[in-house]
């Protein structure tokens, strides 16, 4: 048994590198944004379990990888395998989390391009440190969610606004069938809208046969004290459209900070929030972040 | 399972994705650019994946004829070979 090296477990964790139950093993978790890993990035981790661990990956819950059983003196060797393909280590501990994303502009109901947003998100999050508590971040392309936002402290989900034509409108129905709020409904012959209904899918452009229905735009909407885990807590959503990327950057970086001075250590932004007061954070956002519409 | 009916009307109610797209992709092509077929569909989300699938394929629904579980739509096939834009129910038809 070789004699344990001394190191400092907080700041490894900073990086990405989790203590085993086994000895000095760690396992290392890699930034992976978005679930998006190229080939060549899979050729150098398969290189990289083999050279420095046992031979394989674990494929995290939140798109993640983490190469296990990785000796403490096989790290920086790790590292150097892996930089060659551009693969960093990632992080645990209080910061901003892997940033997941469905391949948004890639899926036929994808509304917003999410793997570009994952990375301009990640950018713009990068080095903030101070957190209470870890924090996940989702982004989801349209309201099927299929990144599950609502299970994140803060998830992003696109929006399609739209506008009905009456005049072209057929009455067809077509659009009532893809409706699934119900925000469209046919009534004695006649399309009907609830507008208090719609959670802007766009569905319904996308089947009118006369294009009676168009998108005026896209945005998002955000959802904020998500998690899992022991206690779970679904999102609340944010009464604001947030019309452009820039803006929506302002809400995270307003965010993180309301979360860093009102939460306490190791407390989850939801429990944040819940003891706080959503009505406070929403306050906050309204008074920092320009150009915040109401839903 | 589809069938088709006496007036040529290609019956999709029940049936399942990719099956569904297939057959219409099949009966769209027995007919030249430019001419109708009629497809029957259950109403709701069938009706509805049909119905986004041919519009973004270039086909253009002229028609629709409702009764209480399903809808007929009459629909002009776009000039071109179908298959060359065959109706995706997933990204990238990958269900296929």
């Amino acid at each position: 048994m070789s004699k344990t090296p001394a190191y400092d477990l907080n700041k490894l964790k900073s990086t990405g590198m989790m203590k085993q139950k086994q000895g000095d093993l760690f396992s290392v978790r890699l930034k992976v944004v978005g679930g998006h890993i190229t080939a060549e990035q899979l050729r150098a981790l398969a290189d990289a379990a083999e050279r420095h661990g046992v031979g394989h990956v674990h494929l995290t819950t939140r798109q993640g990888v983490e190469v296990p059983c990785v000796a403490y003196e096989q790290i920086e060797a790790l590292r150097e395998t892996l930089a060659g393909a551009d693969v960093e280590f990632g992080a645990c501990g209080p910061r901003v989390r892997t940033i997941t994303a469905c391949q948004g502009s890639l899926c036929r109901y994808g509304l917003i391009d999410c793997q570009q947003l994952a990375r301009s998100v990640d950018a713009h999050v990068e080095g903030i440190e101070g957190l209470p508590h870890k924090f996940k971040l989702a982004i989801t392309g349209c309201p099927n969610g299929c990144i599950k936002p609502q299970e994140n402290d803060l998830g992003i989900m696109g929006q399609s606004y739209v506008e009905r034509d009456a005049e072209l409108c057929l009455d067809c129905g077509l659009c009532a069938d893809a409706c699934r709020p119900g925000a469209l409904t046919i009534e004695h012959g006649g399309l009907v809208e609830d507008r208090s209904l719609c959670n802007n899918c766009g569905m319904c452009v996308g089947v009118c046969p006369v294009d009676a229905i168009s998108a005026t735009g896209c945005g998002y909407a955000v959802f904020v004290g998500g998690k899992m885990g022991s206690e779970p807590r679904l999102a609340d959503r944010l009464p604001f459209e947030v019309g452009d990327e820039s803006i929506l950057l302002n809400v995270i970086t307003a965010t993180l900070r309301w979360y860093t001075e009102n939460g306490t250590e190791k407390e989850r932004f939801g429990t944040t929030i819940d003891r706080v007061g959503l009505d406070n954070l929403i306050e906050s956002l309204t008074d920092e972040v320009q150009g915040l519409s109401d839903v | 399972m589809t069938s088709e009916t006496g007036d040529d009307a290609l019956v999709l109610t029940g049936g399942t994705c990719p099956a569904i797209f297939n057959d219409i992709d099949a009966h769209l092509g027995a007919v030249a650019p430019g001419e109708t077929v009629k497809l029957i569909a259950s109403a709701g989300e069938q009706v509805a994946s049909i119905a986004r699938g041919l519009k973004a394929d270039g086909h253009t629904i002229i028609g629709t004829e409702r009764d209480d579980d399903s809808v007929s739509m009459t629909v002009r096939r776009q000039s071109g070979s179908p298959s060359d834009n065959a109706g995706e129910c997933c990204p990238g038809g990958s269900c296929r």
